[in-house]
């Protein structure tokens, strides 16, 4: 039955509507039936219309709860004690075996009420002590009734029955006429009926004790019940010690007792109401555990929802067993006992288990709503960590990626700068060492020359130093952001100022704000005409914010239709808004955002944000 | 004048010691790396000046610029002259900041320049400053929004780009061939007009006039 939604198809086990429809008529007949014994002896409207709610209240609690909780006794069980609460109404009928029968059973409706109260919510009785006070309701009645009923004469003892009735009957099973024997086994019978009632008031108490939050939410109406039914024991004790004091406050205390009697079954629907709001509140748990973020949290929100305090949420864990959220292994069966285990399965075996109070699976709608939840709980959390993955894994290729042209790049740099930047200056530190030693009447063509050759070597050097800081700027690794700006803004033709916070940054972060500066102030040089540059870079919370802005032409390209070209020095940059294409890219690379607002005539501002962690 | 030669490049160090031993200089050591053993090197030899490249080993980032810091704190009397590939003045600021006296820096192409190179060495064993002329000439180039560097007259200019390079009063004057008098009118000029505190030794001045320049 688990995993289905109430609404669809019934699992065997289940009451028919033809059924319930047939047990309604039942109980509709058999309430008008009574009543017309009941009217035919002279009953009041007003005794008419309680006999009849009370009755029809038990019968119509009985069929709601048998076709909510199909598996369940309570509802048959209440839909019982609304036919038996007519069977006294019989004794109104000339049909001396009717009557017979009916005095018989006139208590039955208390037997049943006791068996309800305690195999309520169950339906069925749990320990041995419930079954023998259940058993023992069933046998006073059969038993003690009978005897009774065989020394029962309506007409001669017509005031020890609620119905007052001389001309009933008459008792087709009297083999006895003796009024005095009938007075005291009437008396006893009695007394075995309050003695069975505080019985079973005590076994309820006990039930109570031992019950958990769950179980004594759902156990509250049988004890409203039983305030009541204890309510007319004491009543009827007393009535029996003093009948004539209490006669004249009978007529007093006889609407309120009436409307108590009306108040269990309907305390019982009520309950039954409860757990319809219950199951709304399951609209909350979803609202909630979607907010979980953790197994423990939606633990939690279970918990409170279900109103089980002891509930356990059980995670598949490798090895095929389940775990709490705390990672603590689960027992099968559960270690404790009332408690009962439901599994929540997602279509790929039983991912969780929920360990709850067993008083929960007397609504299995209920479970199965907070089951679902769970099962869209770990769904959820499936596809968020794949999600996860897959954006991780999305990001870190072009991360990877740039990591590896900076790399490259600085690996260039440093060759260059080992290699022939390095020979270069050998060259012509050798050479400088020469014009000295030439002698004085050298020829000054060769003087010339030296001279000459010295000049290309400088410029060459010059140029090879500028195509190195343009790959990779040395004093970015060297010193950080900060001094690279400023370097970067020392060689820059156009007025440069410079607001770096001090602080180092990874490599990856560092190169990337420097590149987009870089580019920045290459676009407002080249392209934008500006007359002067502000540079700013500074750690914001977890992020590394860098801007430029100048008072050039601005109008930079619209950045989506600009193809990527990265650009890394003033003198490469192809055109305005490809290079910022290329930094768009390489910002977002590095999971940060790139924004451009270059209004016409207006400027240009760029601002990049960079993750620093 | 002893000196001990830092460099990581083989060639260059070999270089180096050449053009010094021309100039007459006793190089004393060479090492190929900016760390404890050159400092420990240097504590023995206690050279008047250490010719440092800016970028060592093992990160080839600031091991130089450490090294220069710890050599100028541990041996007083040792002038240190930092070599550099690029025109950087973050790293010859954070130097100056820590230890005004006998600090240069200079770019590597200078260093061709055999008496460039002696010339700086000579001041920085002197106790003096030494910061690279092409430095100061680009500071000084940088375009400026609303600069006072306009207000400034050429024979002013001439004298702040002197500073800047860490030149004494003397240095200065003999120069410029100005009196010592006039000298220190300019200077004043200078520093009035550019709002900078006057009556600096020339040590602390070149990282007042250094800090101006690049702002």
């Amino acid at each position: 039955m688990y995993g289905k939604g109430p609404c669809e198809e019934r699992p065997p086990g289940t009451v028919g509507s033809r059924a319930l429809v047939g047990w309604g008529a039942v109980a509709f007949v058999a309430g008008l039936g009574g009543c017309w014994a009941y009217a035919r002896i002279g009953a009041e409207p007003v005794d008419l219309v309680r006999d009849l709610s009370v009755g029809w209240a038990f019968a119509a609690s009985g069929l709601v709860a048998w076709a909510r909780r199909p598996a369940n006794r309570t509802g048959p069980l209440l839909l019982a004690e609304g036919l038996a609460w007519f069977l006294g109404n019989l004794q109104g009928l000339p049909v001396p075996l009717l009557f017979a029968i009916s005095a018989w059973g006139e208590a039955l409706n208390m037997a049943v009420l006791a068996h309800l109260l305690l195999v309520f919510p169950d339906g069925r009785a749990s320990t041995a002590r419930e079954r023998r006070v259940i058993a023992a309701g069933y046998l006073l009645v059969a038993v003690g009734g009978l005897i009774r009923v065989l020394l029962y004469d309506p007409t001669a003892d017509s005031s020890t029955s609620y119905l007052s009735c001389p001309e009933c009957g008459p008792n087709a099973f009297l083999v006895l006429h003796d009024t005095d024997l009938f007075d005291a086994v009437d008396l006893v019978y009695r007394w075995a009926g309050v003695v069975l009632t505080v019985l079973v008031a005590m076994t309820m108490v006990r039930r109570w004790r031992t019950a958990s939050r769950a179980r004594r939410r759902v156990l509250l109406p049988s004890w409203v019940a039983v305030g009541l039914t204890l309510t007319f024991v004491g009543w009827e004790v007393l009535y029996l010690l003093m009948p004539e004091a209490l006669s004249s406050a009978d007529a007093v205390l006889t609407v309120p007792s009436d409307i108590s009697e009306v108040a269990v079954p309907v305390v019982f629907l009520v309950s039954l109401l409860r757990m319809r709001l219950r199951r709304a509140s399951v609209g909350d748990l979803l609202v909630t555990a979607g907010r979980a973020p953790t197994a423990r949290d939606l633990q939690e929100v279970l918990r409170q929802t279900l109103g089980d305090s002891s509930l356990v949420l059980g995670l598949r864990t490798g090895d095929g067993g389940y775990a709490d959220p705390d990672g603590r292994p689960l027992t099968a069966p559960p270690a404790r006992a009332g408690s009962s285990v439901t599994h929540v399965d997602t279509g790929q075996g039983a991912d969780a288990v929920l360990e709850h109070d067993s008083a929960l699976g007397e609504d299995p709608a209920l479970l199965a709503a907070a089951g679902a939840v769970v099962r869209m709980w770990l769904r959820d959390a499936r596809l968020r960590a794949q999600a996860d993955e897959r954006a991780d894994k999305a990001l870190m290729v072009p991360r990877r990626l740039l990591q590896a042209a900076y790399e490259e790049r600085r690996q260039l740099e440093r060759d260059l700068h080992d290699g022939a930047q390095t020979r270069l200056l050998y060259t012509l530190m050798t050479l400088r060492r020469l014009g000295p030693r030439l002698p004085s009447g050298a020829d000054p063509a060769l003087r010339r020359t030296v001279a000459e050759a010295e000049e290309s070597l400088r410029q060459a050097l010059e140029e090879l130093r500028d195509l190195a800081r343009g790959i990779h700027p040395a004093v970015l690794g060297q010193s950080g952001l900060g001094p690279a700006l400023t370097a970067l803004a020392e060689q820059c033709p156009v007025p440069v100022t410079v607001e770096a916070e001090p602080g180092r940054y990874q490599p990856l972060v560092e190169t990337t704000a420097y590149f987009v500066v870089c580019e920045a102030m290459a676009n407002a040089v080249k392209h934008a005409a500006a007359r002067c540059i502000e540079v700013r870079s500074r750690r914001i919370g977890t992020r590394l914010v860098v801007e430029v802005a100048d008072d050039g032409v601005g109008g930079v390209d619209d950045l989506s239709s600009a193809t990527s070209s990265s650009s890394s020095s003033f003198s490469s940059s192809s055109s305005s808004g490809s290079g910022l294409r290329g930094l768009a890219d390489r910002v977002s690379a590095v999971g940060g955002t790139l924004e451009v607002e270059s209004p016409r005539g207006k400027g240009t501002w760029i601002r990049a944000e960079l993750p620093c962690e | 004048m002893r000196v001990i030669v830092a460099e990581d490049s083989a060639l260059l160090r070999q270089g180096l010691v050449r053009l010094l031993e021309d100039c007459g200089v006793d190089v004393v050591g060479e090492s190929g790396e900016a760390d404890d053993a050159l400092l420990a090197l240097v504590e023995a030899e206690r050279p008047d000046a250490v010719l440092l490249d800016i970028r060592m080993p093992p990160t080839h980032t600031d091991e130089g610029v450490r090294a220069a810091e710890a050599i100028l704190a541990c041996c007083p009397g040792t002038g240190v002259l930092l070599l550099s590939q690029y025109v950087e003045t973050s790293a010859a600021v954070q130097v100056l900041a820590r230890s005004p006296r006998g600090f240069g820096y200079l770019l590597k192409d200078r260093v061709a320049d055999a008496d460039e190179l002696f010339d700086a060495l000579r001041r920085v064993v002197a106790g003096e400053s030494a910061v690279d002329p092409d430095i100061v000439t680009r500071l000084l180039r940088r375009r400026r929004v609303d600069s006072a560097l306009d207000g400034l007259t050429s024979r002013e200019h001439q004298v702040l780009a002197l500073m800047a390079e860490g030149r004494s009063n003397e240095a200065i004057s003999r120069r410029l061939q100005v009196s010592a008098k006039t000298l220190e009118t300019h200077i004043r000029s200078v520093f009035a007009k550019l709002g900078l505190e006057p009556d600096l030794a020339a040590n602390r001045r070149v990282l007042a006039v250094l800090t101006y320049l690049r702002a």
